[in-house]
């Protein structure tokens, strides 16, 4: 799949085809490419557990309905990927050993000033770095580890969007949702095995759709002037139309502010059909 | 004599229709219990809460007459059951949590007195469900039991 065509085709999918599992290969053509996935530094600091509903004990997969309130597409879909943030992904020295190996691979070029040394005198003493480097010292030296858990958790958040995409190129439905209710997180870490200093992110919900893949349409979206400034905050970013046009020819739709004709009766027996009340 | 009254959670009252369909025209009973049923179902219909599910739920998914009228005798009998009017019930189940969650230990008590069978017990709950999660009384719905059975 292009990846336009993969960003426009993606939605939300919440009602999944329960009885039909998928295939792990697929799964793991996820998890390779959210292996990949950019971050600063080349930190990485996901950590994942994937669930495959009806394989785990049925003890195991109640109990983490139960801390997800018994939500609707988490029941139905036949696996969940969860991520976790690592804040020991984001630590200081954590971000010195890996900018080293980017420098041992010619991505960090020394042209631009990255030595070891430049690392380890910015980051654990801080001292300034000179014009043309990142100031690592103002970044990361006596970084609090409140701090790194932040910069973890936004890194993970990353890797999340592009397994979203990742699992769309693979034909399936996917729906980014919250773990567990936030009372309930130190369970669920609980039942998976998960250490206490991990930071919850979001699950992954894939499976195949059971209802349009289309999912009722694009959805609402901000103007895009309202996002996006030219030069300084507040001069709108000119928008030329036939690039718009030719996005949505490539596989980029725009939302149209509805709902897909008979999305509502879809949703209607998709509910009897699954048993929710209408 | 309701609970004996087999009602298609889609408004179709089947059992007593084909059970009572060789009764003779002559036979007032069957007419007049339904239009006893029918006149009981408009009284329901004259409290906020059964307008506001109503205006909800249509606003959205256009139910049919036929099956509001199997959604509406439920209600009813769930009413009776708890000797309170809709709007009474929406009342409690809207305060205080333990009164909800009592209210749904019922309501899965109640249903067993209309149908043996699971699935129309959910179905059954699900319309009660829907009563109350469109005046605002938040209850957790959850698919049929079997929804993770595998045949393999």
């Amino acid at each position: 799949m292009e990846f336009l065509e993969a960003v426009g085709k993606r939605r939300s999918v919440r009602w999944f085809k329960t009885w039909e599992q998928v295939p792990q290969e697929k799964i793991q053509r996820v998890l390779e490419v959210v292996r990949l996935t950019t971050c600063p530094g080349n930190l990485q600091p996901w950590r994942v557990v994937v669930i495959e509903r009806d394989k785990v004990d049925p003890s195991l997969r109640d109990n983490l309905l139960a801390c997800d309130n018994w939500q609707g597409a988490h029941t139905q879909a036949p696996v969940w990927i969860y991520f976790y943030a690592d804040p020991k992904g984001a630590l200081p020295e954590t971000f010195a050993t890996r900018t080293k190996e980017l420098i041992g691979v010619g991505a960090l070029p020394t042209a631009f000033g990255w030595s070891p040394q430049a690392i380890d005198s910015a980051i654990f003493e801080g001292e300034t770095m000179p014009a043309g480097m990142p100031a690592i010292n103002e970044l990361l030296h006596g970084l609090p580890y409140e701090v790194s858990a932040n910069v973890a958790y936004a890194e993970t958040v990353g890797a999340c969007a592009v397994a979203t995409l990742a699992a769309v190129n693979e034909g399936l439905g996917a729906c980014l949702h919250m773990i567990s209710n936030p009372s309930k997180q130190e369970e669920v870490k609980r039942l998976l095995g998960v250490p206490d200093s991990f930071v919850p992110v979001w699950q992954l919900l894939i499976g195949y759709p059971a209802e349009d893949p289309d999912a009722g349409g694009v959805r609402p979206k901000l103007p895009f002037e309202q996002i996006f400034s030219y030069g300084k905050w507040g001069q709108p970013f000119p928008r030329d139309q036939r690039v718009v046009t030719q996005l949505e020819d490539e596989g980029l739709p725009q939302p149209t502010g509805e709902p897909k004709a008979n999305r509502f009766d879809e949703l209607k027996y998709l509910a009897r059909m699954f048993g929710y009340p209408v | 004599m309701h609970a004996a009254y087999a009602i298609h959670p889609c408004g179709h009252d089947t059992m007593r229709y084909f059970l009572n369909a060789h009764k003779s025209p002559a036979s007032n009973d069957l007419r007049k219990e339904k239009e006893q049923l029918v006149s009981e179902t408009e009284n329901l219909r004259v409290y906020q809460s059964v307008q506001l599910w109503m205006a909800e739920v249509n606003n959205m998914y256009h139910l049919s007459e036929a099956e509001w009228e199997g959604r509406l005798q439920v209600l009813q009998q769930f009413c009776e059951a708890e000797s309170k009017d809709p709007d009474e019930i929406i009342a409690e189940a809207r305060g205080a949590r333990a009164e909800k969650i009592d209210y749904m230990r019922r309501l899965k008590r109640f249903v067993k007195t209309l149908t043996t069978n699971p699935t129309s017990a959910h179905d059954y709950e699900n319309i009660i469900r829907s009563f109350f999660i469109n005046n605002g009384a938040r209850v957790v719905t959850k698919p049929y039991p079997d929804v993770y059975q595998q045949s393999q």
